[in-house]
């Protein structure tokens, strides 16, 4: 076995922040680091591998969201952030089973130095996820990146920069446009409003 | 809508991007105008979508990293595996090497090979026959063992002692490779009541582990190491890594 190299929490927010190949390191960092503790919590919760699978994914995906858009602030530390979002994402997913007995007292614990209230951070069903991505990647050119990037919390000079655009002004107007269309899909579409009733 | 505010106007008053007289100015409109409420509802709702989108295609990023990473990683442990399992089956191979290398049951004919010596020459040459039993010895002593054969069986009856004949035959024989002579030769000499019955039982006892006969070998031995008698003490070693 070898010992791979101890990144730093810095390092780290920064990668992720940068997006692309550096990103994708940063998270099989974590994926080496974290994952074998978040699975022996679920495992040792009533839950087992998929389980396991699920909730260390869910919870790195709000980190990685969280960390985008700046909600993550450094007061503890990256693996501590993770983990705590993962037992809240756990016991979230088993209080809807009933599965543990324990779960008030343990989200009480778990919650207190981690916000996870983002709107978005709930899973949607397969067949409505399918939806909403089909409906956003045929909004027009660049509007998935666009979009997805002014989402992700990027400004509008990082988003120029990353979709190819000359400046933040023209990247804006990008933005509204790739709205507009957004909304006329709305107008068509009502199931798209109907699906956000739908976020578990 | 009181004012026509334009779709950028919106946008800029979630983003908070107005100046704090615009947004005061919007705010006032805001209140009374149910189709610019609406026209509001609408903007959030499609930031909610647009955060879904974002929130859904960073899932489908982490997914991918984690699934591909798992994948490698389980690559590995069974590259791993395969690897230790690899280095076990050299290990056995090397210990079952070993093993049949040493083990006697395995080597119970080179273990007879290893302790064979030549029955040394004892033959005083004298009269007509002399020429004769000499050019046997020399050849039986040079390791000639087929030639020694041939010039033993040609040796006229009562050149040597019958017995004495048989060992230096047989001992010929066995290193011949021809067992079969070997046997009736040597035992004829174990079984008699001369002086030259101990070495008939030795190399007799040779003969029979050389053809894997453990069996008959064993009590022949046994009875070289109990008397004390020739070979005594190679008897016993032999017996020792007999199976």
């Amino acid at each position: 076995m070898f010992r791979k190299n101890i990144i730093t929490d810095e390092a780290l927010v920064k990668s992720i922040s940068a997006g692309g190949r550096s990103e994708a390191r940063a998270l099989e960092y974590l994926i080496d680091k974290e994952y074998p503790k978040v699975l022996h919590f679920v495992l040792q919760h009533g839950g087992n591998d998929a389980d396991g699978d699920d909730v260390f994914q869910e919870a790195l995906t709000a980190l990685v969201l969280n960390i985008r858009r700046s909600q993550y602030k450094g007061e503890s530390a990256l693996g501590t952030y993770l983990f705590a979002i993962a037992k809240g994402v756990w016991f979230k997913r088993i209080r809807k089973t009933g599965r543990d007995r324990d779960r008030d007292q343990e989200v009480g614990r778990s919650s207190e130095t981690v916000d996870l209230s983002t709107p978005e951070t709930p899973m949607i069903a397969a067949d409505k996820r399918q939806t909403l991505l089909e409906v956003f990647e045929n909004l027009g050119e660049k509007c998935p990146d666009v979009l997805f990037l002014w989402a992700s919390g990027y400004n509008m000079e990082e988003i120029a920069l990353r979709a190819g655009y000359s400046s933040a002004q023209a990247a804006m107007n990008r933005k509204n446009k790739c709205l507009k269309a957004l909304h006329a899909q709305m107008d068509d579409n009502p199931i798209l409003v109907d699906l956000l009733k739908n976020l578990r | 809508m009181k004012n026509q505010y334009t779709f950028e106007d919106i946008e800029a008053y979630l983003a908070e991007e107005q100046t704090e007289e615009e947004r005061r100015s919007f705010e006032a409109d805001l209140e009374d105008d149910v189709r610019l409420q609406e026209a509001v509802e609408k903007h959030r709702l499609a930031h909610q979508l647009t955060s879904a989108y974002a929130a859904e295609r960073t899932r489908g990023q982490v997914a991918g990293v984690f699934n591909a990473h798992r994948k490698q990683e389980s690559g590995r442990m069974i590259s791993m595996r395969r690897w230790a399992a690899a280095a076990a089956a050299v290990l056995v191979l090397l210990v079952a090497g070993y093993w049949m290398m040493s083990s006697p049951q395995q080597s119970v004919p080179a273990l007879a090979t290893s302790y064979f010596e030549p029955y040394p020459d004892r033959v005083t040459t004298m009269g007509s026959e002399a020429d004769a039993l000499t050019e046997a010895m020399a050849a039986y002593n040079a390791g000639r063992y087929e030639e020694a054969l041939a010039l033993f069986g040609a040796l006229p009856e009562g050149t040597l002692q019958i017995e004495l004949l048989n060992l230096y035959t047989g001992t010929a024989a066995l290193q011949a490779g021809q067992p079969d002579l070997a046997e009736q030769a040597l035992a004829q000499t174990a079984r008699s009541a001369t002086a030259y019955a101990p070495a008939g039982q030795w190399y007799l006892a040779l003969t029979y582990l050389q053809q894997k006969k453990t069996a008959l070998a064993k009590p022949l031995l046994e009875e070289l190491r109990q008397e004390g008698a020739y070979k005594q003490k190679s008897a016993g070693e032999l017996l020792d890594q007999l199976p």
